[in-house]
């Protein structure tokens, strides 16, 4: 079973060769590296003492805007060629379809990590580089990398849903779009209205929070305590998420 | 009459490897042209290029007396249908709704439709979505679609895949009247002999991107009259014998065939063998197959 | 008349299809929690229906304006890109330029369905939370303008969806495009970059006019880009071959 497991994974990376997935995260992470050059040449040197703050406040922000899009694109690459070459059909005469579900998955997955990673050398790359006055406290980079990549799953986890039950590829996108609003949007709305949208939940576990003053317009960054019982209620949301998606991919019939 | 269709030294390359090669291409008006030869020889490309799909990298083309160039496509578009590779088709809308958009880019009426899709007999089945559609359906179809318009040229590639038996007895009677009902001249490719011997009034075959035949089907039957197959005792000594005496006769994979057919000359042949002491066993017709004469032009097998 | 038959043979494909419920609904998030994030901060917003036009169009106009046209852009492509369309597509007895004016304006139409629905939304919304009359004129411009921006971005976009064989690829572009773009905008380069167009035709992260009314600048830029990706793209009809 394992055996077979790992030979199906074998067959996904296959199916990846010439797709250049890899690029999809790449210009997203150009983006970002653009975009933090951007935002701490135009900090003030109080800001860029708490370089790290700064970063762990804005990116959420940011990756609120880019990633439900990106795990969008992602997932609709891989399952659009299996609904351009038809090849469904066939795959299910070999591998089970809650199989195949997990297979793309986990190749989606893998180029999500990838991002999720390299945003984490960004941040480590850029305190190098502008030489951040307060000390990177290693475990608000693990906490912030570990909400990036559980939501994006769990986005994965939707999209890839969508993707394959959807001909046309235009309802996937659209969800992404619209998760990409709904989640920006929700980062203005008071916190118990804002859970309800999980686009949002990149930044729902700030582990660095900010404060602006109306008159002087001086922004203070500090550490907020990360709050790892609500983190661990969610990862167990995103568990149940997926296994939901699974089930309803499989009982489509082909 | 001059030729629907004439290219001269029509050639195509991808990336250094050469797909159509010098091709002189000549179609008469109201012919069935079959355009023959193995998959990957060059059938697609070549009516792709006629079609302006793809770019020569050299030689001409003429399709209904015009010159191909970006001047002329219109006007030879809107005379021409066509099918290539696979059938194209929106699959979201119905028969008829993929019809309507030909109709609207032909700029054609919509009673067209009622008319091809009673040629291709698909009246019944034109509110089902194409997506639904089997692949012969599909296929006729997009035949359909060729047909509106009353184009003067059909090019055809491979118009039977996908068909069934009784599909493909259907597409061929369909073709073949064409020329008879609407003056339309078709060229029509195939990989199979027997499929384009059915059909076709001229023959052009192709194979590595080149043209290796070309004239009418009887032309190209003369190449399979039947030969005599001679068995002896002494296959050897025969057919030294009958070298000796100028009489032509082959002697392949030990079998020894006569390429003679005028009675008198086959009584001479066999009165030659009796008298050198050669004893005739077997004197037989053997009919020569179009694989035959495929492999007899190009030399060497292939699976058609 | 060509360019109107194939204008209609677009039109005929879009049946059945799901965009113009897309067109509908996506619009309707920037309205209602715009609306709702103006009645929360309803002490800081003072400009009522200016102030509710930046909350509406803010998120609208910077992110998710250009990646909805290559949403459109994508699906008209995809038609073609599948099923050996392209053939047909190609033969079709229609001039090169026709056949991509016919998707053009079909994308246009589209945009400017949305950019009404969008205006819409704002006016009902606005008599909903009691403004008074149907608010400025100027928004109405400013609705206009973005409008006209989508011309350069309809252009880029279904260029994009041409060139790339994919239905994702080119929207992901947008969104980043579209991000850069308020980057460049707040540089004061936005006339330089299309996807920047939108935010400042829409005017959407000011109550005052950006542009400072002097439109002509922002125009002629939305032409050149329109000109440039549409004369790129009927260049690439033209000479490339055509592969199923």
């Amino acid at each position: 079973m394992n055996s077979q497991f790992t030979m199906q994974l074998r067959a996904e990376r296959q199916k990846g060769r010439r797709r250049h997935l890899l690029l999809i995260p790449f210009l997203f992470l150009l983006f970002q590296i653009l975009w933090a050059f951007w935002q701490l040449n135009h900090a003030s040197p109080e800001e860029r003492n708490t370089g790290y703050l700064l970063l762990f406040h804005h990116l959420p922000m940011m990756n609120t805007i880019l990633l439900p899009m990106m795990a969008a694109v992602i997932a609709s690459r891989l399952c659009d060629m299996e609904i351009k070459g038809d090849t469904l059909k066939l795959l299910y005469t070999m591998q089970k379809q809650t199989s195949l579900f997990d297979c793309k998955y986990l190749a989606g997955l893998k180029y999500l990590t990838a991002f999720t990673l390299a945003q984490g050398l960004l941040i480590v790359g850029f305190g190098r580089f502008y030489h951040f006055g307060e000390p990177l406290e290693w475990s608000m980079l693990i906490e912030h990398l570990a909400v990036t990549l559980s939501v994006s799953a769990a986005l994965l986890a939707l999209q890839q849903t969508l993707s394959l039950l959807s001909a046309s590829q235009l309802l996937p996108l659209a969800a992404g779009l619209m998760g990409c609003f709904l989640g920006l949007f929700s980062l203005f709305f008071p916190p118990l209205i804002a859970r309800l949208f999980i686009w949002g939940y990149y930044a729902a576990f700030p582990s660095s929070s900010m404060d602006w003053e109306r008159d002087t317009k001086i922004v203070h960054y500090y550490e907020t305590p990360f709050p790892a019982a609500g983190f661990l209620l969610f990862l167990a949301a995103v568990i149940i998420i997926y296994l939901l998606c699974r089930t309803i991919t499989a009982r489509k019939e082909v | 009459m001059k030729p629907v269709i004439f290219t001269e030294a029509l050639t195509k390359q991808y990336g250094g490897k050469t797909a159509v090669n010098q091709l002189d291409l000549s179609v008469p008006a109201g012919s069935i042209y079959g355009f023959l030869g193995p998959n990957g020889a060059g059938k697609s490309t070549t009516i792709k290029l006629l079609l302006g799909l793809i770019k020569p990298d050299s030689g001409s083309m003429k399709l209904l007396g015009r010159e191909v160039t970006e001047k002329n496509r219109l006007t030879i578009l809107s005379q021409t249908g066509s099918l290539i590779e696979s059938p194209a088709y929106y699959g979201h809308l119905s028969g008829q709704e993929n019809l309507q958009i030909i109709c609207t880019l032909k700029n054609v009426p919509e009673t067209e439709i009622s008319r091809v899709l009673q040629i291709v007999r698909m009246e019944a089945q034109k509110d089902k979505k194409v997506r639904q559609y089997s692949l012969g359906m599909k296929q006729r179809l997009g035949l359909a679609a060729a047909l509106i318009g009353s184009p003067k040229l059909l090019l055809l590639d491979e118009p039977t895949n996908g068909l069934d038996p009784a599909g493909i007895h259907e597409m061929r009677e369909l073709i073949c009247s064409l020329p008879k009902q609407f003056g339309i001249t078709v060229l029509v490719s195939s990989h199979l002999l027997s499929e384009i011997d059915q059909m076709a009034t001229h023959v052009g075959i192709i194979d590595k991107g080149q043209l290796i035949f070309q004239d009418t089907l009887s032309c190209l039957h003369e190449h399979s009259r039947p030969r005599l197959l001679l068995r002896t005792d002494n296959d050897k000594a025969a057919a030294q014998l009958l070298k000796r005496r100028q009489i032509p006769a082959d002697l392949k994979e030990g079998k020894l065939y006569l390429r003679i057919h005028e009675d008198e000359a086959v009584k001479k042949a066999a009165a030659l063998l009796v008298n050198s002491d050669i004893g005739i066993l077997r004197l037989s017709e053997q009919q020569i197959s179009l694989e035959d004469i495929f492999l007899n032009l190009t030399g060497r097998q292939v699976s058609l | 008349m060509m360019l109107l038959r194939c204008i209609k043979s677009e039109n005929q494909k879009l049946r059945h299809s799901l965009i113009f419920p897309v067109c509908l609904i996506i619009p309707v998030i920037p309205a209602v929690m715009g609306t709702f994030n103006y009645l929360q901060n309803a002490g800081i917003l003072t400009q009522k229906w200016y102030s509710l036009w930046t909350q509406h169009t803010l998120f609208y106009a910077s992110f998710f304006y250009a990646p909805l046209i290559a949403l459109y852009c994508s699906y008209l492509w995809r038609l073609e890109h599948r099923n050996n369309n392209w053939n047909v597509f190609m033969t079709a007895p229609v001039s090169i330029p026709c056949l991509y004016l016919g998707k053009l304006s079909v994308i246009f139409r589209v945009t400017f369905m949305t950019q009404l629905w969008v205006g819409i939304l704002y006016v009902l919304c606005g008599k909903a939370i009691g403004f008074p009359g149907f608010g400025p004129i100027d928004v109405y411009f400013w609705l206009f303008r973005g409008t006209l921006a989508a011309a350069a971005i309809g252009a880029l976009q279904l260029f994009l969806s041409m060139v790339i064989r994919s239905f994702s690829v080119p929207i992901g572009i947008a969104l980043v495009g579209s991000v850069l773009g308020m980057m460049a905008s707040n540089k004061g380069l936005g006339l330089y970059w299309p996807y920047s167009l939108m935010l400042m035709g829409m005017n959407s992260n000011k109550t005052t006019d950006a542009l400072g009314g002097n439109t002509l600048p922002f125009i002629l830029s939305t032409l050149v880009f329109f000109l440039v990706f549409y004369l790129t793209a009927v260049h690439i009809l033209r000479s490339k071959d055509v592969h199923t």
